[in-house]
């Protein structure tokens, strides 16, 4: 099996480097940023095969822009993204409709922060099951 | 439409709805005085007005309608003057009713004080002097115009002493009462208003106050549990790096601590996911609602508890009553329930027993037992269990629980409009139970006091 490239974009930067490690020991090429720009800039230069994506970055909703940012580019329309959040679960009074309405896009999954590792991976694992690019 | 107008139209059509009552009183009033009392009365006439009070009121009430169906424009001037053209003409009416019965002799004069506290009640003060003023003054005019004979007096001659109209001490008498009567009555309804009016302010403000604070509130719970959540997200997937080292990396005195690390942080996500939960439940009063089978759902759920009750040998014992199938209610709180009960069954459970699960229809509810073979609760702690963060004598001495599980359950019950109840006693086991209404929505406990409509995710 080929091996998987997994970009992480996230602010904070100890959980990007320790999900690198866990997916890494998990066969797959892991790169991470931790700001929007930096993220799209390793978006266009890599072409993952996925991407993973924090909501609430510098601002609320950074990651929710940016996920309909990178779908807009025909180019990304495909590509699977799990989105993932520490409010997925709690009363998001704003948030709630930005998520409902990024939950209708195209081969995007989210999940609630924290997560254990197997969750993690069978998430990963649905996505790019589901995703004709992966 | 703003609550002063919506108070205006209200109002007006309350008015409408006493004038229809009104004229049905008058038509007959004048029958019974006239062919039964046999008092005279011009009968004719006061049917007349009667009919053209009948006419005015079915005008206002096309005129309401009208003034409603203009959204876009601001009704409150509309309904201010249509308010006032009602209550004076009705002064108007009430003035030529009493002219036609014996004028100011007819003790049915004490209507205009009627009318002046309904006005007063809706109008500004300013306004309900200048309507009490208006009908004094409608009422001295025909009292004199009588008097000075410019106009006919019709007297009630079988009902009140006539002549009266003639005398001067009964003429200034009335009017002097009649006047500072209907100042009197006005200024008290006034301030009576105007108290409650202050109250109800005071109230608005203050409610404002409140969900303006709940706002914030959730602005700042919402805002700690995503920092709570991040960090305990990179100290997890950073101790699954450590976890997930190949054997003889990591010093066995070190993995050791790596594993309590492991489990607290494991149950500390638990509590703060659990504490958020049973949070959103408090806030919520809507929930996602649905028709579902409950017997799907008990099937799911012990296939999902099997290899926790493998474990420890423990054989899930499940009995569904026939007719028992579709219930309304939000499935996953439900299927959480029955989850968090039948788990903790399994978990203060001997090795190698048997977990009953019983599902019955009992006077129109769903009944649910799962009943263990533990420890069992003492009787003190019986009622104690489903508070929050209560933790049992048996259960404190874990490091797992958080002491929110059951409170968790008794407001997923409480919110469906159902109980839940614990039978137990020591070295007996445990037998918990809760009802749930099968169908009737209406019947759902409205308690929580939040506005905040929130149903969850």
């Amino acid at each position: 099996m080929e091996t998987r490239d997994i970009l992480i974009i996230d602010d904070d930067k100890d959980l990007t480097t320790s999900l690198q490690a866990i997916l890494e020991a998990h066969n797959f090429k892991v790169d991470t940023a931790n700001d929007a720009e930096t993220g799209m800039g390793k978006l266009k230069s890599r072409k993952p095969d996925l991407l993973i994506l924090d909501v609430m970055m510098a601002s609320d909703l950074e990651g929710h822009k940016l996920a309909h940012t990178i779908k807009r580019d025909p180019e990304n329309k495909d590509l699977p993204i799990l989105v993932i959040t520490g409010m997925l679960d709690t009363m998001g009074v704003n948030i709630r409709d930005a998520f409902e309405d990024i939950k209708d896009l195209p081969f995007v999954s989210m999940m609630d922060k924290p997560f254990e590792t197997e969750e993690l991976l069978s998430a990963l694992e649905q996505l790019m099951a589901g995703s004709p690019e992966a | 439409m703003d609550p002063r107008s919506n108070k205006l139209y209200r109002f007006s059509l309350w008015l409408i709805r006493l004038r229809w009552l009104g004229v049905l009183c008058i038509v007959l009033v004048t029958f019974v005085s006239s062919r039964i009392l046999e008092i005279t009365v011009c009968e004719f006439s006061l049917y007349i007005v009667s009919a053209a009070f009948l006419l005015l009121n079915i005008l206002y009430r096309l005129c309401l309608m009208r003034i409603k169906r203009h959204k876009d424009r601001d009704p409150t001037l509309p309904l201010r003057l249509f308010t006032n053209i009602q209550i004076s003409l009705d002064f108007f009416v009430l003035t030529l009713l009493l002219h036609f019965s014996g004028g100011i002799e007819n003790p049915f004069i004490v209507y205009f004080i009627f009318h002046m506290v309904m006005a007063s009640i809706v109008l500004t003060p300013l306004e309900s002097y200048l309507q009490a003023s208006f009908a004094w003054s409608l009422v001295i005019l025909l009292a004199t115009l009588e008097y000075l004979s410019i106009i006919q007096h019709h007297p009630l001659d079988g009902f009140f002493t006539p002549g009266l109209f003639e005398s001067r001490i009964y003429l200034f008498g009335t009017g002097l009462v009649f006047i500072s009567t209907s100042f009197l009555v006005v200024y008290i309804t006034n301030s009576i208003m105007m108290r409650s009016r202050r109250h109800e302010e005071a109230y608005l403000k203050a409610n404002m106050e409140l969900e303006k604070k709940d706002e914030i509130k959730n602005e700042y719970v919402l805002r700690i549990t995503h920092d709570i959540k991040g960090h305990l997200a990179a100290i997890q997937s950073s101790l699954n790096v450590l976890q997930s080292k190949p054997a003889g990396s990591i010093r066995q005195d070190c993995k050791e601590f790596l594993e309590i690390a492991t489990l607290r942080t494991a149950t500390l996500i638990k509590f703060v996911k659990d504490l958020l939960y049973i949070t959103q439940l408090k806030l919520s009063n809507e929930f996602r609602t649905s028709h579902f089978s409950i017997r799907d759902s008990i099937q799911k759920i012990v296939t999902d508890l099997g290899s926790q009750a493998k474990e420890k040998s423990i054989h899930i014992h499940v009995e569904i009553d026939d007719p028992v199938d579709q219930i309304f209610g939000f499935q996953l709180s439900i299927e959480e329930l029955i989850t968090n009960l039948l788990s903790n069954a399994i978990q203060y459970s001997d090795q190698n027993s048997v977990v009953d699960l019983l599902v019955k229809a009992r006077n129109k509810q769903l009944l649910i037992e799962i009943k263990d073979h533990g420890q069992g609760i003492p009787d003190n702690e019986q009622e104690l269990v489903f508070e929050e963060f209560y933790r049992g004598s048996i259960t404190r001495t874990t490091s797992e629980g958080t002491g929110l599980g059951l409170a968790i359950s008794k407001k997923i019950v409480q919110t469906h409009g159902g109980k839940i109840w614990v039978e137990s006693g020591e070295g007996k086991g445990s037998k918990f139970c809760f009802t749930l209404p099968f169908d009737d929505p209406s019947q759902h406990d409205k308690s929580p006091v939040d506005p905040i409509v929130n149903d969850p995710i």
